[in-house]
């Protein structure tokens, strides 16, 4: 009999609890309004003063940016207030003696080389930072944690000196060059600094840990047993790397790739401490016109080129991360 | 070959071929350099490259450089005051992200939070540089302050927000329960919790501030010399001794002070 | 004989860990596995069951001992040169693949030409009723689905042996009892020595042609599912399968396989031992529930009062305390429309047939 009524009872419990459940949460709802607008009067202090000295000293004088960028140049430095897009005909042209606009690729060129070193500081960077990341990944708990103190705290440290260090080994009569030279390896010095190759390895060595955080992160979440199911339908140690573990760890290259190109292209201590001056790129560029060349419209609109650059390529990640379900989360440093 | 009594040589399939080579390159790579600086700070020998001896003669050299303790002292006020004010807004905005339930925008406002590490330094030294000028503020400490809380705020931010989703919600509400109101809840237990949290965010801060060379350049007037960009008037003046001893200097501070930010993040709750 | 033999196990023991963290997962394990039979690891959680097809597999190698496959060492040898497929427990789909992929992922390992791979993944996903499922991506199937996909994705490679770490135990009841049939199908069809892991007894009862029953990294007995059910050997068997009254006897008299015990209540009865009795010895009696039964005999072995009547369906429970033995089972079937035959608080009797006793062997 109690079987029975047990058997009776349960058709009915699932209509039942569907109904109540919708009804009981909008009648909170309706009560809560006012506590819901409390609550958002509380946020809203809460975050005024961040959003404040946000607003107030970066995005008002990035606005500010923008309009110096549209403005005259006057002659030792600062703008008259008359509207101009030379700054911006500057960039691809030069005036010629009757006015006419010649093409002129100066500028672009220096552009085209901080895209150049940026991309090759990425692809090195991705070349030492995967198998580190893979290794770090692969040990057991307690040693990743420290090997990835070891990765951030480089990082906290003052790039200058970091630059610095540079010089003290790559010039002519550097750790490394007179290392090479007491062996008899070589007779010169070789060049290693004051150009692209000092200027790459600079900047490689100033970002490195943003791309094995993010790396890290990704492989650290990655489930063993997918590898170990790949060994058991017969993939060895190379095919299971290439069609599971970088495949999975995809979002991971791609954040950290980003993360080391942004910083890269507008980067301005490397390439001033490690390309000597003669190798511009486009930080250093910019701070010309604010020094040297007293250009300051101009300096305005690289510095918003250089922004628009980097927030596209900020912008087309976060769409592919948000399509793939990766979340910008998971990349930050700290 | 049947009654072996020895294991088989264990095949780790965790283990790749060359990968714990490569992984040794990359820490020599990153240590390499931050150590030879120290090490040669050490050397007798002025032409700063070639080993002829150690000496500790350097240290109390530049500790006795009145600019260079002029620019110590710059740069300790302007990380005190722009991590102490950064680290109080990034608690507040904090709380406001992570008390009660989901907000709608939440992604825009953690956004744009970080926005000061996304955009590139030299725009915002440039932005930083002409927004002053404009409004006829002098350059000098006040700027330099200024223009550093804002890239401290999501230094400080994210720790302490990590912290405080660590964080059991039902703590603050089993507080509410006993009869605390929403003050008594905060400090008695939301803040109790999340000071390692905020601590590791000052410190980070704090060191952010302490190393900026970019921005502070373009923001410092005269007399305003930071630690940073007087290092950087040494190093174009040639490689010494003396910027070695600087140097080293201040990677011990950033070292120790990262170290102890880490491990607070770090402890449990 | 030793050609039907797919898996040979000699001594097999594995170590974890060293000094005070060491763990014996596996403590010397001998067994042999037929080829083609469904053999069950049976064992509750931590008994080394899954250590066991680890080492099966490839993926650890046994601290100890050796491991054949028909008759090859395999020591040494990586898991992709091992002729063994796995079901994993939490299937393992490779998650940026499609289901297709999934499937052939072995398939090109192996260099199998491209027509074959796609006559042959379409063939699985057709065997495990996928068939037009091939293009989704493992997030979009359901938990049973996605079983299907792992054991699709295994069998594609015809191993010579597949092992299924519990491959069931996501599943919700409905359909793991679905999957039961559907392995027990998949079996006999492909005709592949499977290596099962569960806990469940009912699944390895069900199942199995053969099983091991398993404790701290032990093989304690193996047998058909009718064997360790009839004759469990020893206490922790007895009790790990189904449920049994263990009772404490003195052995009286014996002659050969059968003796005479005396029960601590003085009643005598029959039973039969594999290993030989000894007079004066102690032993413990196993005795099934549903073996017994309530009887009115004043001459019953033993007597006691009802504590507790449990109606089942098609069955009813009988907890009757009785002296010096404790809370003995009594399961009847529901012949006459289920009423109890006593109520709670009478005094019975309860009686068994000779065969229904088992002397266990520690
Ligand atoms: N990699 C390992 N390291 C240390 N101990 C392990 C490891 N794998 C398994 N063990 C231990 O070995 C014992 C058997 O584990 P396992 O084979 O997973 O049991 P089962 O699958 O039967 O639940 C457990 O005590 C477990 O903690
Ligand atoms: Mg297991």
């Amino acid at each position: 009999m109690s079987t029975r009524e047990a058997q009776a009872e349960r058709p009915v419990e699932p209509q039942a609890a569907p109904q109540s459940a919708p009804q009981a949460a909008k009648g909170a709802m309706r009560g809560d309004l006012g506590a819901v607008r409390r609550e958002m009067a509380r946020r809203l202090a809460l975050l005024t003063p961040a959003m404040g000295i946000i607003i107030l000293v970066m995005v008002v004088p990035l606005a500010l940016m923008l309009t110096y960028s549209f403005l005259t140049s006057a002659r030792y430095g600062g703008v008259i207030w008359e509207f101009s897009t030379d700054a911006y005909l500057q960039f691809l042209f030069v005036r010629d003696l009757d006015d006419s606009l010649l093409f002129n690729d100066t500028y672009l060129r220096i552009f085209a080389r901080s895209f150049g070193l940026s991309l090759a500081t990425m692809g090195v960077a991705l070349l030492i930072g995967f198998p580190a990341a893979l290794f770090i990944a692969l040990q057991p708990p307690k040693y990743r944690t420290m090997l990835i103190f070891l990765v951030t705290i480089p990082f906290w440290t003052n790039l200058l000196v970091r630059n610095y260090a540079w010089i003290l080994l790559l010039r002519d009569r550097g750790l490394i060059n007179n290392t090479l030279m007491d062996l008899g390896v070589i007779s010169q010095p070789l060049p290693l600094i004051y150009n692209n190759f000092g200027i790459t390895l600079g900047l490689v060595y100033s970002f490195i840990p943003f791309m094995v955080l993010p790396i890290y992160a990704s492989l650290e979440k990655l489930d063993w047993r997918l590898v170990e199911a790949a060994y058991d339908l017969g993939a060895n140690r190379w095919e299971a790397l290439k069609r599971v573990i970088i495949p999975l760890a995809k979002p991971g290259i791609i954040a950290g790739s980003v993360l080391v190109f942004v910083p890269s292209l507008g980067a301005y201590i490397t390439p001033q401490l490690l390309g000597g001056g003669r190798n511009l790129m486009i930080g250093n560029l910019i701070q010309l016109q604010f020094g040297a060349s007293q250009n300051w419209p101009f300096g305005a609109a690289l510095a918003f080129i250089l922004l628009a650059i980097v927030l596209l390529a900020l912008v087309l990640w976060a769409l592919r991360a948000r399509r793939s379900g990766t979340s910008l989360k998971e990349v930050e440093i700290g | 070959m049947a009654n072996r009594t020895a294991a088989p040589k264990p095949v780790s399939l965790k283990r790749f071929p060359g990968l714990a080579t490569g992984a040794a390159f990359f820490f020599v790579y990153l240590y390499l350099p931050i150590l030879f600086v120290v090490f040669l700070s050490f050397n007798e020998n002025r032409i700063a490259t070639i080993w002829t001896g150690f000496t500790f003669d350097w240290y109390p050299l530049v500790l006795g450089n009145a600019d260079v303790l002029r620019a110590a002292q710059n740069s300790l006020i302007v990380a005190t005051f722009a991590s102490v004010i950064a680290t109080m807004a990034a608690t507040l905005a904090a709380l406001a992200m992570t008390q009660g339930r989901a907000m709608r925008r939440q992604e825009v406002v953690n956004g744009s939070l970080a926005l000061p590490l996304l955009i590139p330094e030299i725009v915002t030294a440039v932005a930083t540089l002409i927004f002053f000028v404009a409004i006829g503020m002098p350059l000098g400490l006040l700027t330099i302050t200024a223009a550093h809380t804002v890239f401290c705020i999501p230094f400080a931010y994210l720790p302490i927000r990590a912290r405080l989703e660590g964080m059991d919600p039902s703590l603050r509400e089993a507080a509410f329960d006993l009869y605390a109101n929403e003050r008594q809840a905060f400090f008695r237990v939301t803040l109790p919790l999340l000071w390692p949290g905020i601590l590791s965010g000052l410190l980070l801060a704090f060191i952010v501030s302490l190393d900026n060379f970019v921005i502070t350049f373009f923001v410092s007037g005269p007399g305003s010399t930071t630690l940073p960009v007087y290092i950087y008037g040494m190093i174009r003046t040639g490689v010494t001794p003396e910027v070695n001893a600087v140097s080293a200097l201040l990677l011990l501070v950033s070292l120790v002070l990262v170290t102890v930010a880490l491990l607070l993040s770090r402890r449990e709750t | 004989m030793a050609e039907n033999i797919a898996i040979d196990l000699r001594a097999v023991s594995k170590v974890f860990g060293s000094g005070p963290d060491e763990v014996r997962a596996l403590d010397a394990v001998s067994l042999q596995i037929r080829d083609g039979e469904f053999f069950t690891l049976l064992g509750p959680s931590g008994c080394g069951k899954t250590t066991l097809l680890r080492l099966l597999a490839g993926f650890e190698q046994p601290t100890q001992g050796e491991i054949r496959l028909h008759g090859q060492e395999l020591s040494g040898l990586p898991p992709f040169r091992r002729p063994v497929n796995t079901v994993f427990q939490s299937y393992a789909l490779f998650p940026h693949m499609t289901v297709a992929q999934n499937v052939s992922f072995g398939l090109e390992m192996q260099g199998t030409s491209k027509a074959e791979i796609g006559r042959r993944v379409d063939e699985m996903l057709e065997l495990v009723k996928l068939a037009g499922y091939g293009r989704r991506k493992p997030a979009q199937l359901s938990g049973g689905q996605q079983q299907r996909v792992a054991l699709a994705r295994a069998l594609a490679n015809r191993p010579k042996v597949l092992l299924l770490d519990e491959p069931l135990s996501a599943l919700d009841l409905k359909l793991r009892k679905e999957m039961q049939i559907e392995l027990k199908r998949l079996q006999n069809d492909t005709g592949i020595t499977f290596v099962f892991v569960t806990h469940d007894q009912e699944e390895a009862l069900t199942m199995s042609d053969r099983l091991v029953v398993m404790d701290s990294g032990k093989a304690l007995q193996i047998g058909s599912p009718r064997e360790i059910y009839e004759h469990p050997e020893n206490r922790f068997v007895a009790d790990f399968i189904g449920e049994t009254n263990l009772l404490v006897a003195r052995v009286d008299s014996a002659d050969g396989e059968s003796g005479t015990f005396r029960l601590p209540s003085g009643a005598r009865v029959q039973g039969r031992s594999r290993d030989g009795l000894s007079a004066g010895a102690e032993v413990t009696l196993a005795l099934r529930p549903e073996r017994a039964e309530l009887s009115d005999d004043p001459d019953a072995p033993l007597r006691g009062r009802i504590e507790n009547v449990v109606y089942f369906g098609t069955d009813t429970l009988y907890q009757v305390s009785v002296n010096e033995v404790g809370l003995f089972r009594v399961r009847s079937q529901n012949v006459n429309g289920g009423m109890a035959a006593a109520g709670i608080g009478s005094t019975v009797g309860i009686s068994f047939a000779p065969d229904a006793i088992q002397v266990l062997r520690d």
